[in-house]
């Protein structure tokens, strides 16, 4: 082959770590209960290069959650507080975090609202 | 039947259901105000609340409330959260008719009860709530404490009373055997209107005025006729009007001393009822239907109500072509458009005059969220990097919108047009957890840049700890004694958590 071989320089490419949600509040495998007013719901978040999360909290039929407010004194994270409305029953609560190259994490709980609550 | 008086009864029963137990947990019934005092975490008027929700780092533990003094340090703080406990129990009551349809047949008073118990102490996020079976018998998980009032709240609430008492230390697995409601007193009437005809479909229920805690509730029957059962005491009878027919909801005091009970009528005003319908359009004319997910939203809430002194707060979505309608009664009100969240639009709230006859408004059109833009300077005035900013409406649904500092402690978002609440978390510990309020005209206010200084305020440090672990990953919120949130954050790896509060946080009212 005549002539010289070329090589473009490396470009280093820094792989994304996605966040990942490490604690919860329901747990992972737990429903949310909603036998009183009001129920406070959160995350734990752990993302090792980017502190730049943004947290989406939804209820299925019931849309984007807006009252959601992130955390990061002691660590990353988000809560919401949600009041207890007859209509979420069944259905799931939702939160989705992304970090800012698109990697992301989610964790869902099903809503039960007993009968007899006040 | 000549029966003992009911919460005396209850009391003994509480009592005697203790005397075979093994734990050090003590009851008393909550008409023995005497025996229910002076069992504060901490002794001295407390003046912080750390409410802990622990996370799945530390399964088992269940959310609570730890008091903090005031006049001393709030720094190195060691502070245990209680282990879950089980409290269990029966529920049994005196019925007058169990057989119906053979009136010889004389009362039962063994009977097991099919109720909400409830347990729940003031100034805590303590509280549990549990339906008994067919057979009475309850079992729930609530964390260890003191003054933790237990509630029961039969189904049937025309046979027995419901009830409030007092469990003054609970510090370990507790079975409160038989809790019997007796038979109480009863409190019946009619919800009319003002002219007398009966308003069905209304709700009501018994609030007992000492507690705050609330009977079962029922319908008033075509006529307008309910009957409760309560025991002797003072209570509010609350009546929540048919959302269907727009009725408002009113409250009337009511105290009896025997086992005679009171009659109670209830006026809910005229019925006359007023149509208000408008459209919503967004700033370039285009309707604003929404869908059934993310609906456009306009609640109007009750500032006075022609003819009677209640409340009410009705709300619709926008149908095709962003019209909406509502039916409401004659009166004052403050109307609000409340966008979906993600509509990117600002909500909107203004009075409106609701005479007798149907309302017909002007097109609402609804504007963009406006771009807001501050510095945010630390305590010693220096530019803060990496402090959160989180605005959240005033009324409305509380929607919060956040962004982070820059590195010149610079911040801009999109914010609505309302008058909105400010929380700003700095990244270390120089500076307070702070919060500012911005008025309506503040956040559309471009012509100036805003600079926001975060407040020196107080450390607030420590460890959380239950029974000899570390209770790590945990939501820490820091309140005062009318539990106005100061901060909030999460416990470290290690159960640890700093703050620094405001001495006042900015609210507003």
């Amino acid at each position: 082959m005549a002539g010289c071989p070329f090589f473009l320089p490396f470009i280093r490419v820094e792989q994304n770590v996605s966040p990942s949600i490490d604690y919860s509040s329901p747990a992972a495998d737990q429903a949310l209960v909603m036998d009183l007013e009001q129920y406070t719901a959160f995350i734990v978040v752990k993302d090792p290069d980017d502190t730049e999360l943004t947290y989406i909290w939804s209820i299925d039929n019931f849309g984007v959650q807006g009252g959601a407010t992130p955390l990061i004194s002691g660590g990353l994270g988000s809560q919401i507080t949600i009041s207890r409305n007859a209509g979420y029953d069944g259905h799931d609560l939702s939160v989705i975090v992304y970090d800012s190259a698109g990697g992301s994490d989610q964790r869902s709980w099903r809503i039960e609202i007993p009968e007899s609550t006040p | 039947m000549s029966a003992p008086p009911a919460r005396v009864l209850l009391g003994a029963l509480l009592l005697l259901a203790l005397a075979g137990c093994s734990n050090d947990a003590y009851l008393a019934t909550n008409d023995g105000a005497a025996l229910d005092g002076g069992t504060d975490d901490t002794g001295a008027t407390p003046e912080l609340r750390l409410d802990v929700y622990p996370s799945d780092a530390t399964p088992g533990l269940l959310p609570q409330s730890i008091r903090l003094n005031g006049g001393g340090s709030w720094e190195g703080l060691s502070l245990e959260v209680r282990p879950t406990v089980t409290v269990s129990g029966t529920v049994t009551g005196f019925q007058a008719t169990p057989y119906l349809t053979d009136p010889t047949v004389p009362g039962d008073d063994d009977l097991p009860v099919v109720a909400r118990v409830d347990l729940f102490k003031a100034g805590s996020i303590a509280a549990a709530s549990v339906e008994s079976d067919q057979a009475g018998a309850f079992s729930m998980q609530i964390p260890a404490g003191e003054d933790y009032r237990l509630g029961l709240v039969p189904e049937d609430s025309s046979l027995q009373p419901f009830s409030v008492s007092s469990l003054t230390l609970l510090s370990s697995d507790l079975d409160l055997g038989n809790l019997y409601l007796d038979y109480g007193a009863p409190v019946w009437g009619k919800v009319l209107y003002a002219d007398s005809s009966p308003a069905s479909r209304a709700l009501v229920h018994l609030v007992d005025r000492a507690t705050g805690a609330a009977g079962p509730e029922v319908e008033v029957d075509t006529d307008g006729y309910f009957m409760l059962r309560a025991f002797p005491g003072a209570y509010d009878l609350e009546v929540v009007g048919s959302a269907l027919a727009a009725d408002p909801n009113v409250s009337v005091p009511v105290a009896f001393e025997d086992d005679a009970g009171a009659e109670v009528s209830v006026d809910l005003g005229p019925r006359a009822r007023s149509l208000i319908t408008g459209r919503l359009l967004d700033s370039q004319g285009q309707e604003l239907q929404g869908s059934p997910e993310e609906p456009y939203r306009v609640r109007l809430t009750a500032q006075s109500i022609d003819g009677v002194d209640g409340t009410l707060v009705h709300e619709e979505v926008t149908g095709d072509h962003g019209v909406f309608t509502i039916l409401v009664p004659p009166g004052e009100y403050l109307a609000e458009v409340i966008p979906p969240y993600d509509a990117g639009l600002s909500p909107l709230a203004r009075p409106i005059a609701v005479g007798p006859t149907d309302l017909a408004l002007d097109d609402v059109v609804m504007f963009d969220r406006v771009p807001w833009a501050a510095q945010v300077l630390d305590a010693a005035g220096s530019p803060a990097p990496g402090v959160l900013v989180v605005a959240r409406e005033v009324g409305f649904d509380g929607y919060t919108y956040s962004a982070t500092t820059i590195a010149d402690g610079r911040v801009s978002m999109d914010l609505p047009a309302v008058s909105v609440e400010l929380t700003l978390t700095p990244s270390n510990g120089g500076s307070a957890i702070t919060h500012k309020v911005l008025q309506a005209s503040d956040v559309a206010n471009l012509s100036e840049p805003r600079v926001l200084q975060l407040a020196a305020g107080s450390p607030v440090n420590g460890v959380l700890n239950s029974e000899g672990q570390v209770v790590s990953y945990a939501l820490v919120e820091v309140r005062n004694a009318d539990g106005e949130l100061f901060a909030s954050g999460l416990s470290d790896a290690d159960g640890a958590f700093a703050f620094r509060v405001e001495d006042e946080p900015a609210r507003l009212k």
